[in-house]
Parts: C-alpha cells; structure tokens; sequence
C-alpha cells in the first residue's frame, strides 16, 4: 500500500511540530494541546509522549491502523487544523450558509433556502414561508432549521409542516419531537441566540435511503485545488450513514458509520465507526439494517465526480474543501462544504498522504515540514534504511 | 429608502480622527496623510490644516463647498476610504470581482467568466467556449474584458475581441496562447490574478447618456443595524466626457448626476469646470444629450432588485456596486464600485440621512 | 521614570499607564481560565502555553485523563490537583468534535470556582504585564543596581559574567549567596525543573549570618488598579534549604501570614512539582515581631520606585530580629507555596488587577 510513500520525509511530523513560529498555527497548535488533554482514550505514556511529539490526538491510536501503515503517512491532527488556514480568507464562502448557497447555486443544486430567522424576525427568501404559515399548502413540506453559522450537526430541526399543523423533531434535548398549529411556525427558533436559516428538506434516493432509511446519509468528497494548474483533484470519499446512535443525523462523530467509496469506480468498501457502539469492528453490512455496504456500488457514480470536479473548477477562489453531497436518483445536492474537513472518517480507512497530488497542496500552503538531519543523524539514518527498516524511519512508533 | 430629516446628525470628524485607535485605522490614517499631502488639486491654501484634521482630501473645500456648507454632514475622504472594511471577514465578497459574480447571479444579470490567470499559476479556463478558443477556435465569438480580479488593484485594463481562436486588441493580433503569455507577464509584473469575463453591452438608456464609453450606476447600499432592514443610501450616473477617456471620476472629468431614490428620476448633472469649480449640468456638455429629468427605465425593478440584494446577503453592512443597464433595462453588474464618494456628495451630504449617518456610527467609520 | 513620583503612595497620571494595560489583543470579556487559554494570540503567549503544555505533558505518571484535562485546559500543571484539590466539577464532553468551533455560538461560561486560583499558566504570563518594567526584573544585577538605594536589599558582593568573576568593593560579611542572573519562566517554582547552581551568569548576595535552615517571607505583590497603590495579596513564611527552596523536589513547610496582623499561621509541608496534598506539620501559629516593619520597607519602597504591577519579595530575617533585608524580588510567582493554604485571586484587588490587566 506504499505507493506514493518515496516522496514522504520520515519524520515530518515532528519536523513540522518543531518548526511551528507563526502566531496562526501557534494557535492551531495551542488547539491542538488543549484537544489532546481532555482526549479521554486511555493510552500507555510511551504512546502518549509519542502522539504528542507527532501531533496526532491519543484517540488515533484506536481510530488508525499505526501497526499496518506507516504513522508517516498519516494526516496528523496538528497539520489537519492547519488545512483551515489554505482558504484563508475564503473560508466565509463555506461558514456562512446564505453565502454559500449564493455562490454555489450556480453551479450545482444546493437546498434552496425559504427563509432566514434572526432576533425574533423571519426574512422570507420566496413565498413558501408565507404559504406554510396560512396554510396554503397543498400537500405537507419538510424543511431543515439550522444555526445560520452552525456545524456539527447540533442544534437541527426537522420540520414537516401540514395544513394546518407542523411536527418538529431536533436533536436538542427537551424538545425531540414537538407539534405545533402552522401560524405559529416561528416559535420553533423561541429561545434561539443565534441567526437560524429554514432550507427545504432534500429526499435522498433510493441508494443511499436503503443503507439506513432514518437519517439522510451524505456522502463526504474531499477536492482540493493543484496551486500550478488550478484543476481540481479528489482526494478521497466516504459514504456516512446514520446509525441508532446517530439518528437524527449520519454525524460521524456521533456514532455514525464511515465507507470508503473506491473513487474509480464508486465501490463501497466496509463501514467503520468512530464513535458509539459500533466502533471497532469492520461492518460489510449496516449493523442496524442488515443491508449490505461493502461492495456496493453507487449509481451514475463517475457523473457525480465529473460534476463535483467541474463545481470545485468554478470556485477558484476556494483550494481545500469537505463537501457534503445528498445523492438523489437523478441528480446531487451539495449540503455544505467544509474548509478544514474531518480527517478520520477518510484515515480510518487508509492515510491520506500516498496520495503526491494531496501533499503537493499540503507543501504549498506550509502543512507539510521537510525534516533537516545533522550530519550524524543523517548517517545513522541511512543505516537504517540499510539495515532493513524502510518505511517506519523516525517517524514510526518502536 | 431613508427617511429625510433637516435635523444636522452628521459626525464631529475633528474628533473622529483624534481618537482613531487600532492598526488598522492607523495604517488607514497614513495611507490618507499620504494622499493628502501628495495631491495638488484644488489646493485649499490656509484651509489645508482644517480638512486635514478632519479627514476630507484637498479638493473637498470646493467640491462640497466648505464656505456654506457644514463639514459635519460630510462623509470624510477617510471614512470612505473604510467603507468596506465595515464588512470585516465579508470584506472579500466585495473585493473579489470573481465571488461577487458569482454571489449576486441571481439578482441581476452578470458577465459570464471565461478564464483566471492565477497568482504563479497557469491560466486556467472555466467556459467551454474559452476552452474551445484554446484547443481548436470553434468557440462563438467573444468581446473580453480583462481586469485584475481584486478590486481596487492597480492592473491593466483591456478589452479583447476573440473570434477563431484568435484575439485582437492591447494593439495586436494573435493566437490564444500570445494572449495567453501577454496575460501571464502582466501578471508577474504587478503580483496580480486576472480575470478574463464578457464586457457587458450598455443599453440605449446608458449609451444615450454619452456614447463614448461605459457609463455607469453607481450605488451605495446599507442597512439599518438595529431592524437590519436593507436602505438603498445612494445612486448616482457617473457619466463620461471626452475627457474623462473612460475613468469616471468627477477629478478626471467624468459628470455625476444624482438618481432620486423613489422615483428613478436623474437630477442635474455635476462636474469640475475648468476654474476647479463644481458646474451643473441640465444636458450633457459636450453632446447637450438630455440629462436632468431623465427617468431610469424599469425603476421599480432595478430598486427591487437593490433591495433584495441586501435583503437576502445578511452578512453584508455596507455595499457599493457598480452596474451598467442593459438593452433590456435589467442590472449588469460591473463589479465592486470604485465609486469616489464626492461624486455622490457634490450632491447631497451623505451623513444628512440619519439612518445612513447613525448606521456609520455604529460601524465605527 | 523616578521624576514622575510622588512620595506620599498617591500615584500621578503618567507613571501607571506606561505599563500595557492588556496584554491580548481580545475583548476581555471571558476572563475565566478556560476562557484564557482561548484568548491567547500573541508569539509570546502562544510559545509559553507551548512550554507550559509540554512540561504537562512530561509529567509521569500521567495523570486520569478527565483530571488532565481539566487542569490542563485551565492553565494548571499536573500536581496542582492533589496539591490544590481541584477537580473537574462535570464530565467532559469527550464525543464533540466540531468541524469549525467558530460556528458555535460561544458565549461566556458561567464563572466557576477556580477562577480565584492563579493558575501556572497565568504565573507564567503574568511578568508580561509589567511592560516597561520587565527588564528590571528579569535580570538581578539590573535590579540590585536600580533599587539599591530604595529597598532594603542585601548587599550585592559582585557577579560571575561569561566565567569571569567581578567583585565589588565589599568583603562578604556573611554567607555568600549566588543566583542566577536572568529571570526566565523556567526559573519559576512551577515551571519545569531547572537546576539553580548550574552553569550561566550568577549575581552575588552577602547574606546575613544564618542558620543552615532559612525562614524566608515572601510577598506577593501587585499594583491596585483603582488606588494604584501596592497591595501585598499574599504572604507566606517558608521554611527550607535557601538554595533549593524554588527547585522541583524540594520539600518545604508554608505557613500563611495574615497580611492583616503578621499571624503566621500552621505549617504545611509539601513537595514541589508532587501531586500529593499537603500535610499539616505544626499547627501552631506564630506571630512574626518584624511584620510591620517588612511591609513599611517593602510597600514604602515600591511607592517611591515602581517596579512593574507584579512582583513577588523574599525577605529575610537578619541575626538583629527586628531587621530584614529583601533577598530576591522576581516576576516569577510561586503559585504553589502561596496557594496551598488557599487561592489568592479572589479578592477584591486581586480581582480588579486581573480584570485591568487582562490576565
């Protein structure tokens, strides 16, 4: 699986550590060591001084396979925080959800948005609002509520509105499911401290509907941009779906499960989860539902990297970017992106850095740190590689 | 739009500057002395210290009439300088010509784009028929504008014709790939990305202003911070002259004629004479075109459409556009505005609308 | 910066807002610990959180990765939750892990009962406060030269600079004392174990005649903001070896003076850097004769030459019993021999300094 590992410094992640001077990745960095304290999972002190030399969380020890792949190879949590600087300023397009429909609806559908609540006032973007709320309807709607800047998952109401009354169900404690007459739809933001935005809700297809029908199961497609030619490049996509643990939503980090999709020919392989109670096991088929995962294929699956491919060309102003996809039988609805995607729903599976394309984005934008050897260490090193340990090098646990 | 009141609600700009704090307005504070003592237009003799203090460039004493009008009404020179900042992380939606097409497609018509020349990168086409220039010259034909792509930045400015996968303009011929290089040493030369996009085609309406060039409506757009209601503050022609030669300010002697905000109808026009005072204009100088109660066509609708541009972009405090009309009396974008606020203020003092004035205050400008 | 002094304590406008009133860029807002470790944007305090977390993350054994947690995220070294008694007051939330933590709506936490502690981490930021000041009191000789005329300190014999020994016209009536030169984080009792009697340059003190066992008073000392007066929030009679009493291992008695009556109270002993609570060891009190003559000299001093807005003073008792002589005066504040007895930022002042000082 080493393929691509020839191009890698072994030891960069410590280099990387090492070099750290600027304030913003001071910050990350600062992030980071305040992320690896509270890391609950229990691990010996030899991993410990080990994870955190590399930069990588205590949880990675039990989330990535370190025994069968190359730690180097691996996207530490330090350098994944720093893939949150690559848009710099740009980032806005993705953190602002009424930006991000704006600019993105014209090259791909996006969930169309009815309205905007912000301090006790809704902002009607067309006139569904309206025909919700004096029951004009002709048939029920279902619509999404969410945090104007939010992420994550919290703070997510499902709204399906009648004629005369709308049923909620979120994920806030204390209101799981709530009914309410249609006049007064608005009280579903009551106690709300931030900006809420209603978009309508997207029925996923058949596909992915069958891998666990409750929660809508995105796919996560990561693209990032070539600094020389400007063309887009997949690096990696998963197929998330959502479990008992997760529902309402698939959130990965929830307890929902991770699938790698073979990005030639839109294979699934097995799932895996992060979180809950269908963490460490390998999963060929949806330990709920029973319906098969690995080996499944997505249909008109080429398409669907061709169109994101094409997306991603329009918006050069964006060079790193999670997206999150809903596949309808016919067409794709681009959710939402992520400027600093999540990076173990993709390494759980296999690292990341094989990939030469993926780390000539990293170099360029400082994420990856070339280690500098005196002459005795480089000497010694060259030993080693001698001796027979290529391939786990000084960044390798013993 | 904002309701208009006698009552003097401007800013005591004397003290503004006095307790500018941060970087930011310090920086932005040298960038004005700079311009300031570097300008010799309309030098204001004895006047220099005062407007100096008060943030307002030379030529202001007589553009805005300084001997009868009240300072305090004034947007200052420094403040406009500002402006955008008052959109913090936003400030880019504004800046970037490319995420300001791409943000306000849906409110008015903008120029399709057909190609980028990145910073260090290749040139990198985003239309088929750019592509179709590129490989085998069977794209339709096509008028470019080439622009830097940040606004505000000093590049060139060029309109190319491609037809058969060969340009002509910048005073020659030549395949894609010329073009191509020509772009890429331009863009070396001033550390600039370019963008390559349709030259919008004014309209009758436009073009009957003054046919030798692109005229413009410029806008300026705000809200109120407390109901966070969108206000159309502004809109302006700028128009052109012989002299003007394309740049649209008052100083190169472009006209500026005021839009009244309700009704769409064109007030006299002004413009800098040549004592260095302001001179109005009922037509145009040069062509005697009628200017002063014209009426904007399809008014309502370019108004709707201002107002559902901010309506619906929440996260945006202040903006100023500039659009051209089209044939079909619909808003073409031409980008963020360039807009050199005198040529709005030379007719009414911006910080006289108190919602426009109460909103600079909360932004702190 | 003399000539701006007025010598009856009240303080004229000009010598106090010299000295950075806050040392982060933000809104001061959030001032809980938690809410500190996320302000922090400069170099400076970025690279000392770095310091601080890696000499956390050096500890051994470690510790229970909820109690880690929490005293890591609030700015305290592994053995301040035996030490202190501090312990995490909830359950972490170990499952959220936002994609972009700026999305959420981040209001201010409610205040929690360990914001009257001074946290190690808030030791090490605090000399960043006294701005213009710092440099008379990272370096010693610095400091003997400036306020040798305006405190009562023990005689300055010479120094060791670049291994060169250079005297200064006095015989050494006493012991000889040698202390590092220059004050750095690593210097402070709670930061990582730094061997005092290395290598590096060294000032020499004549200390008075003495006992192998030392009392030593030491005061902490900052500048009320409201009355910009010194206010000692904090003293503490400490009793150990002189040349070990700041170094990581050391076991050492504190006992803490009523700053009100000069009351010492019981001893507790404890060891530097060990995550043990303290254990009583004479729960006598004792009343120190000299008090108000330490405090007259101390705050009388820095009212006629300000020194900065944080400043800890050890004083030593000289063979006459009534007198004392100052034996070092640093930045670096021992949070744990004052804070075994209880935490010291709770009080008014304390309070108000910290608020002012955005620390």
């Amino acid at each position: 699986m080493t393929a691509g590992h020839d191009h890698l410094h072994d030891g960069h992640h410590e280099a990387l550590m090492q070099s750290i001077q600027d304030p913003v990745t001071l910050k990350h960095l600062a992030r980071f060591m305040t992320d690896f304290a509270k890391d609950p999972a229990n691990i010996t002190d030899e991993d410990a001084s080990w994870l955190y030399a590399q930069g990588f969380l205590p949880e990675k020890i039990e989330l990535y396979d370190f025994e069968k792949y190359d730690p180097s190879l691996f996207l530490s949590d330090v350098q994944r925080w720093m893939t949150r600087e690559v848009n710099g300023d740009y980032s806005i397009v993705f953190n602002n959800k009424i930006l991000f429909t704006q600019t993105f609806r014209n090259f791909c559908k996006v969930a169309p948005i009815t309205a905007i609540w912000r301090n006790g006032r809704i902002t009607p973007y067309d006139d569904v609002w309206e025909k919700c709320t004096t029951g004009q309807l002709t048939e029920p709607r279902k619509f999404v509520a969410k945090p104007l800047g939010g992420g994550g998952g919290g703070g997510v109401y499902f709204i399906e509105v009648g004629a005369r009354k709308a049923v909620v169900e979120s994920n806030e404690p204390g209101r799981e499911r709530f009914v309410l007459p249609v006049q007064d739809l608005i009280k579903v933001f009551d106690g709300a401290r931030v900006p809420f935005m209603l978009t309508e809700f997207i029925y996923q297809g058949a596909f992915t509907k069958a891998l666990y029908p409750l929660t809508v199961n995105t796919v996560r497609m990561l693209v990032v941009r070539d600094p020389d030619t400007l063309l887009p490049h997949v690096v990696r996509t998963v197929q998330r779906m959502g479990t008992s643990s997760s529902y309402p939503i698939d959130n990965f980090s929830l307890g929902g499960l991770s699938a790698e999709i073979d990005i030639e020919t839109g294979v699934l392989g097995p799932g895996v989860a992060a979180a809950g109670p269908y963490t460490g096991k390998l999963w060929d088929h949806h330990p709920n539902t029973g319906e098969p995962i690995a080996g499944q294929v997505i249909p008109n699956w080429q398409d669907i990297v061709a169109r994101m491919k094409n997306l991603f060309l329009q918006v050069p102003y964006i060079s790193y970017c999670g997206f999150d996809l809903i596949l309808m039988d016919d067409d794709v609805v681009v959710l939402e992106g992520n400027s600093f995607s999540q990076v173990r729903l993709f390494q759980m599976h296999r690292p990341l850095l094989p990939d030469p394309a993926y780390v000539k984005v990293l170099k360029h934008h400082g994420i990856y740190q070339e280690p500098t050897f005196s002459e005795d260490e480089n000497e010694h090193r060259a030993e080693g590689h001698h001796a027979g340990v290529a391939g786990t090098g000084a960044g390798a646990r013993s | 739009m904002a309701e208009q009141t006698s009552l003097p609600l401007g800013i005591d700009h004397k003290n503004y500057i006095k307790t500018l704090q941060g970087d930011g307005k310090n920086l932005a504070w040298k960038q004005f002395t700079d311009v300031f003592w570097n300008s010799d237009a309309l030098r204001a003799g004895a006047k220099n210290e005062f407007l100096f203090r008060r943030g307002f460039l030379r030529d202001k004493w007589v553009l805005y009439g300084f001997d009868d009008n009240d300072p305090e009404e004034y947007l200052s020179d420094f403040q406009a300088a500002q402006i955008n900042q008052a959109n913090g992380i936003y400030a880019n939606v504004l800046q970037d010509r490319m995420l300001l097409n791409h943000t306000l497609a849906d409110y008015c018509v903008v120029p399709k784009i057909h190609a980028l020349r990145g910073l260090d990168a290749q040139e990198v086409a985003l239309s088929g028929e750019w592509a179709a220039h590129h490989t085998d010259g069977t794209g339709p034909d096509l008028e470019v504008l080439i622009e830097p792509l940040l606004a505000g930045a000093r590049g060139k400015v060029e309109v190319v014709n491609i037809s058969n996968g060969r340009f002509e303009g910048l005073g020659k011929t030549g395949d894609m790939k010329l073009l191509s290089d020509i772009t890429r040493d331009w863009s070396k030369a001033a550390r600039l990305p370019y963008l390559f996009a349709d030259n919008l085609q004014q309209g009758p309406f436009m073009t009957g202003l003054h046919a030798g060039g692109q005229n413009r409506l410029s806008v300026i757009l705000t809200r109120n911070l407390d109901t966070w209601d969108p206000v159309i503050s502004a809109a302006t022609l700028m128009i052109g002259t012989g002299a003007s030669d394309g740049r649209l300010t008052l100083a190169r002697g472009g006209l500026s004629a005021p839009v009244d905000l309700v009704t769409g109808t064109v007030g006299a026009a002004a413009g800098i004479g040549a004592e260095q005072t302001v001179e109005r204009h009922d037509t145009h100088p040069e062509t005697g075109a009628a200017l002063r109660d014209l009426v904007v066509p399809e008014w309502q609708e370019i108004r709707a459409a201002l107002q559902r541009i901010m309506d619906e972009s929440s996260y945006m405090r202040v903006a100023m556009l500039d659009f051209t009309l089209l044939a079909d009396g619909r808003l073409g974008l031409i980008g963020p505005s360039q807009l050199d606020l005198s040529a709005v203020q030379v007719h009414q003092p911006l910080l006289r609308d108190p919602v426009f004035a109460e909103t600079m205050r909360k932004l702190t400008l | 910066m003399s000539t701006d002094f007025v010598p009856n304590g009240s303080r004229p406008a000009g010598v106090f807002p010299a000295v950075p009133r806050v040392i982060y860029k933000t809104k001061r807002k959030n001032l809980s610990h938690e809410g500190r470790i996320g302000r922090i944007e400069t170099v400076e305090t970025l690279n000392l959180f770095r310091d601080f977390s890696h000499a956390f993350n050096a500890h051994r054994p470690r510790l229970d990765p909820a109690l880690a947690g929490f005293l890591h995220n609030h700015g305290f070294l592994p053995d301040k939750g035996a030490l202190y008694g501090l312990a995490p007051r909830a359950p972490q939330d170990p499952e959220a892990e936002l994609e972009d933590p700026s999305k959420t709506d981040t209001a201010p936490p409610e205040p929690e009962p360990l914001d009257p502690w001074l946290s190690d981490f808030q030791a090490a930021i605090l000399p960043l406060a006294n701005g213009r000041y710092a440099p008379a009191l990272s370096n010693r000789l610095f400091f003997w030269r400036l306020y040798t005329n305006t405190l009562p300190l023990v005689p300055l014999l010479g120094s060791v600079e670049q291994g060169h020994l250079i005297r200064r016209d006095r015989r050494a009536q006493g012991t000889i004392l040698a202390r590092p030169m220059f004050t750095s984080h690593k210097d402070a009792p709670e930061w990582e174990p730094t061997p005092q009697g290395g290598g590096g340059d060294r000032i020499l003190l004549d200390l008075p005649p003495q006992g192998a066992v030392s009392q030593v008073t030491r005061m902490l000392v900052i500048y009320d903001p409201k009355t910009r007066n010194p206010v000692i929030v904090s003293a503490v009679l400490l009793e150990g070896a002189l040349d070990t009493l700041d170094r990581s291992g050391t076991t050492l008695t504190s006992r803490r003076i009523d700053v009100e009556t000069g009351i010492a109270g019981p001893a507790m002993q404890f060891t530097r850097g060990l995550p043990v609570a303290p254990e009583m060891t004479d729960p006598d009190t004792v009343l120190l004769s000299n008090w108000w003559l330490m405090v007259r000299n101390v705050t009388a001093g820095l009212v006629r030459l300000p020194v900065g807005v944080v400043v800890q003073i050890d004083l030593l008792r000289t063979a006459e019993e009534t007198d004392t002589v100052i034996i070092d005066a640093t930045d670096r504040i021992d949070a744990a021999g004052h804070q075994i007895h209880g935490p010291v930022m709770g009080g008014e002042v304390a309070v108000r300094f910290i608020k002012e000082f955005g620390v």
